[in-house]
């Protein structure tokens, strides 16, 4: 485990945040470093900060959670938070706490813990669980971690004058051995457990309850008269079941007899109801010889009225046949006519439409003859309008050209230019040329007259400014004037002679100088304005020479190109501005010439349709005509009042009625046939059935038909006899049967009436008896075997038991070896094994420390720690004998191989030792330093607050705590002093 | 017992590793034993053992 870091806030004399990283330099290549500073500045509140970030308690307060004085005061909250490193990975424990709306003055409010994993992400965000998380991540409850990584002020002291019982459970935990309490705990708890068992087995068998010998024999010889009674009214119940069954039976046979009379009388009624049904019947079968002969007369007469009924119904279609015939036929013939004459009016339609078409025609073709040169114009009229366009377009810019050039020629030759013609169109390219070199010439005379004045207003300049200059440099020789002695040579010009040495003019004419200067320079530039200008319209006007004369060529190509374009239409080249004209008179003798060849077009296509249909209808009244007399010969019907419909539907319907006339007519006929055959028929078996009658015995026919019944009734009454004899038969040998019953059973002197009710009673009363002497019988044959199995039971537990209690000698052996409530027994025997592995690393630790003394665990105690002094031939006296530098050095020694034994389990890579440096000589102190120093090698970094100066000398790198005015700290971390 | 007379310090630590091997070493310092009874002592501790690591055969018989 390896503190990473501490942030605090607001705690103790700590007020505002602080953050002390121990994995950042200077402190993370530190392996010692020291924590100082005045007293009450707040160094041990560093530590506080750890022990509440992962407990939620602070050292000197005991074992307080949560202690409330450690927020600083008038501050409103507080917190802690610890970033740690295990085998598992990095987390962060943090603890927070603060007054009611984080108001100095607020109430205090309960506290709150977390604990995080590397990514943030909550492991715990309840006190309860936090606790439990924090241990479970360090291996070290709060108690083992103040021993092992956090060692406040006299605590080396106090391990070493721990108790045998709490050095024990120090040494589990440090070395991950808690087995060892477990086991000698549950060694405990599993001999009370089997000694109780035992017991309870003990006390459960003192409470089986055995029979006295007495009273079994007693049970036994009453079970044996009991069975020998059992025996006797078990005969007697046998005998009186059999007398019971026979009493019975004649009780039945008795009510069988009464049935048996009782049906008798019932039948003959049923007899005599049912006789005016069996003469029927008797009738019925004299008749049945005769009846293939009745089913064939109904048969004919069924067949008889059928065939006369089809032949009405045949008859009365023919008829309604006909007259659809007759209707359909008015119908067509109506029809036909009206289609005949429609298409009369068709043909002459036709024909007036042919006659109009071909004066269109011919107007047409006229009017085309007439402007037949047009036809011409109609071809070439997009390439007349692309020359025209072209003409046009040539104008313009020899027209744009020109006016630009003459704007030009205005400016350089103004009194020449008035002579330009407004246009170069119609000259010659010689006349072109000489006009243009006219004006050129002109501009270039005057160029020449500018370059002269230009030249002598450059030299009238000179001239001024040489005056200027010259009169500048007198007027600047005042003061070497002053000093021109008479007689004397000028130092400037060696004269003898000084005219102006009295003074110069009042008025040099400087200023008179200076404006003709200016003056003349104004010329100057003019004049050069005026020849460059000039200069560059002379370029221009040459420039556009060679424009004007290819503009003009251009003209007169593409009028050459238009006019021989012209020439097939008698019309000449259009003026300049008149194009537009022209080209739209074009278009539209060209649109006309094309909508008359339209028209002609048109005209004969018409009349070509017209043509068509008149064919068409002549046609049709052909084919109307030739219908028409068809239909007059088939049928003679005159047409009546009835309306034309469509000529293929009428059609249509006239075949379909002829065709239903004629197959209505055929089975009319066929229906007819029928009829007389079905007559026929039946006059001759009705004639042959009246002959069998006459010889029967029956009256006649009619008789005859009376008697003769349908199968059903037939059937039903048959029925009744066949049940009538049936009954009559069971009912004589049910009462035969019955009767004889009674005679057998009377023979057996069976009782009847009261003697029988008196013999039941009896019956009853001897079950009843049995029946309880059964019961008693089997309470007894139950107590028995329940003492049996008793005896058995205890028996064998007895002796199951007994081998129990041998193998709980083991158990009480095992719990008397090991065994304790708490397991302190068997944790303090191995921990004894544990206190000798610390001992050895202490006293690695020791060595270095000093030479004199080792530490060693006392033989006659378990868990006693002894030193053994090497200057004193080795003599061992107890710890508490050591004097305060010495009990340090012991202290330090075994807190290092604590961490050392811990590290089996939980590796301790940061300790911090608060004070008990105090009591070293300075000498014990500089090997106590190297001590720690070399604990860097194992990759622990200890941490030490101390007061003492030298080792606040001695440590190089140093977290420094200092007051500040108002109560409050800062922390400093530096990495030299 | 003394574990400092011993040379092999890793077996030492490793033996509290080792419950049935501590229990041994127990043993080994109590004289009041038939060769049975120990016998009897190591299995009824090794039964100690299984039920510590099962629970659930604490009430087994």
């Amino acid at each position: 485990m390896k503190i990473l870091s501490v942030r605090l806030q607001n705690l103790n004399s700590l007020k505002g945040e602080h953050l002390v990283r121990f994995d950042e330099e200077p402190l993370a290549s530190a392996g010692l470093f020291a924590i100082t500073g005045p007293t009450g500045a707040g160094k041990t509140t560093l530590l506080d900060a750890i022990t509440l970030a992962l407990y939620g308690k602070v050292a000197r307060y005991g074992n307080e959670s949560n202690p409330e004085h450690v927020m600083t005061r008038h501050c409103g909250e507080c917190s802690a938070e610890v970033e740690f490193e295990v085998t598992s990975g990095v987390y962060r424990a943090a603890w927070e706490r603060h007054r009611a709306g984080k108001k100095p003055g607020g109430k205090l409010q309960a506290p709150k813990r977390y604990i995080y994993d590397a990514s943030g992400e909550p492991l715990a965000q309840q006190i309860r669980e936090a606790e439990q998380k924090i241990e479970d991540l360090l291996g070290l409850n709060y108690d083992r971690f103040l021993r092992s990584v956090l060692l406040a002020q006299g605590d080396f002291a106090r391990f070493l004058k721990a108790d045998a019982n709490e050095r024990a459970g120090l040494l589990e935990s440090l070395t991950g051995t808690t087995i060892y309490t477990r086991l000698g705990k549950l060694a405990h708890e599993e001999a009370n457990r089997r000694e109780a068992d035992l017991n309870a087995r003990a006390a459960g068998l003192e409470q089986i309850e055995l029979l006295e010998e007495e009273a079994r024999k007693e049970l036994s010889a009453a079970l044996k008269a009991g069975d020998a009674e059992d025996k006797k009214l078990s005969a007697e119940i046998e005998h009186g079941t059999e007398m019971l069954a026979a009493i019975k039976q004649l009780t039945t046979a008795r009510e069988k007899e009464a049935a048996a009379r009782k049906d008798k009388a019932a039948l003959d009624e049923s007899q005599e109801v049912a006789k005016p049904k069996l003469e029927q019947l008797k009738l019925h079968r004299a008749t049945l010889p005769f009846t293939k002969q009745l089913s064939d007369l109904d048969h004919a007469e069924s067949t008889a009225q059928d065939a006369e009924a089809k032949l009405v119904v045949a008859q009365k279609n023919h008829e309604e046949a006909k007259a659809r015939h007759d209707r359909a036929t008015a119908v067509f013939q109506v029809s036909l006519s009206t289609a005949l004459s429609k298409a009369k009016d068709s043909e002459t339609a036709a024909k007036k439409a042919a006659q109009e078409a071909e004066a269109e025609t011919a107007t047409a073709n006229k009017w085309l003859e007439e402007n037949r040169a047009d036809e011409t114009l109609t071809q070439i009229l997009g390439d007349l309008v692309s020359a025209i366009g072209e003409t046009k377009n040539a104008r313009e810019t020899a027209t744009r050209y020109w006016t630009a050039w003459t704007r030009v020629a205005h400016d350089v030759a103004p009194d020449q230019a008035t002579n330009l013609p407004a246009s170069l169109v119609g000259l010659s390219g010689t006349e072109q040329g000489s006009l243009i070199d006219e004006m050129i010439s002109a501009g270039s005379g005057k160029q020449s007259l500018l370059k002269e004045a230009g030249q002598e207003a450059a030299r009238q300049l000179n001239l001024r400014q040489d005056h200027l200059d010259k009169t500048r440099l007198v007027a600047s020789l005042d003061h070497h004037r002053a000093n021109l002695q008479p007689g004397e040579a000028c130092p400037l010009c060696g004269s003898e002679e000084h005219p102006f040495a009295d003074g110069a003019p009042a008025d040099s004419g400087i200023a008179a100088l200076e404006e003709e200067v200016t003056k003349a320079n104004v010329h100057l530039e003019k004049a050069r304005d005026e020849y460059k200008k000039l200069s560059d319209d002379l370029k221009r006007l040459e420039a556009g020479r060679a424009e004007l004369i290819e503009a003009t060529n251009r003209v007169e190509a593409s009028e050459a190109e238009l006019k021989q374009l012209l020439k097939p239409l008698a019309s000449g080249i259009p003026a300049p501005g008149e194009e537009a004209a022209l080209q739209s008179n074009l278009q539209k003798r060209a649109g006309d010439f094309r909508e008359h060849e339209k028209q002609g077009e048109a005209g004969a296509k018409k009349k070509q349709e017209a043509e068509t249909r008149i064919q068409q209808t002549l046609e049709e009244a052909a084919r109307l005509l030739n219908k028409q007399s068809k239909i007059e010969k088939l049928s003679s019907v005159v047409a009546g009042n009835v309306s034309p419909i469509s000529l293929d539907k009428a059609e249509d319907d006239f075949h379909d009625a002829v065709s239903s006339e004629q197959l209505s007519a055929s089975q009319s006929t066929e229906r007819k046939k029928d009829a007389e055959s079905a007559a026929a028929k039946l006059k001759s078996v009705s004639e042959a059935l009246h002959l069998a009658v006459a010889d029967s015995d029956f009256a006649s026919l009619p008789t005859l038909r009376e008697a003769n019944l349908t199968s059903e009734v037939a059937d039903e009454l048959e029925t009744l006899e066949n049940d009538l004899k049936q009954r009559t038969a069971a009912a004589e040998a049910l009462s035969k049967q019955a009767a004889k019953d009674v005679t057998d059973l009377l023979a057996k002197q069976v009782l009847e009436g009261s003697d029988a009710n008196a013999f039941i009673e009896k019956q009853q009363e001897l079950r009843s008896g049995r029946d309880q002497l059964l019961e008693a019988q089997s309470a007894r044959r139950s107590a028995l075997a329940t003492d049996d199995q008793n005896r058995k039971r205890k028996e064998e537990s007895e002796k199951e038991l007994a081998e129990d209690k041998k193998h709980f000698a083991v158990w009480r052996r095992l719990k008397e070896l090991i065994g304790s409530h708490d397991g302190a027994k068997f944790r303090r025997y191995a921990q004894s094994i544990s206190l000798d592995i610390l001992t050895r690393h202490a006293n690695r630790h020791l060595i270095k420390l000093s030479d004199r003394y080792r530490i060693c665990r006392d033989l006659t105690g378990e868990l006693n720690l002894e030193i053994e002094d090497l200057h004193q031939a080795g003599a061992k006296r107890p710890m508490a004998s050591l004097s305060g530098g010495e009990s340090f050095l012991a202290s330090l020694a075994l807190a290092l191989g604590l961490s050392d034994l811990a590290g089996r389990t939980v590796r301790i890579d940061s300790l911090f030792i608060d004070e008990g440096f105090g009591s070293l000589d300075p000498d014990s102190l500089e090997v106590a330093i190297a001590t720690l120093e070399s604990l860097q090698q194992d990759h622990k970094t200890v941490g030490v607050i101390s007061h003492v100066d030298l080792l606040k000398e001695r440590i190089g790198t140093q977290i420094i705590v200092e007051k500040q005015p108002g109560g409050v700290s800062e922390i400093k971390v530096v990495p030299t002093v | 017992m003394s574990v400092e007379e011993s040379t092999d310090d890793e077996a030492i630590e490793s033996l509290l590793d080792q419950p049935a091997r501590v229990f041994e070493h127990l043993l080994d310092q109590q004289e009041q034993f038939t060769e049975e009874e120990t016998a009897e002592l190591k299995l009824a501790f090794s039964r100690l053992v299984e039920m510590e690591a099962q629970p659930e055969l604490i009430d087994a018989p």
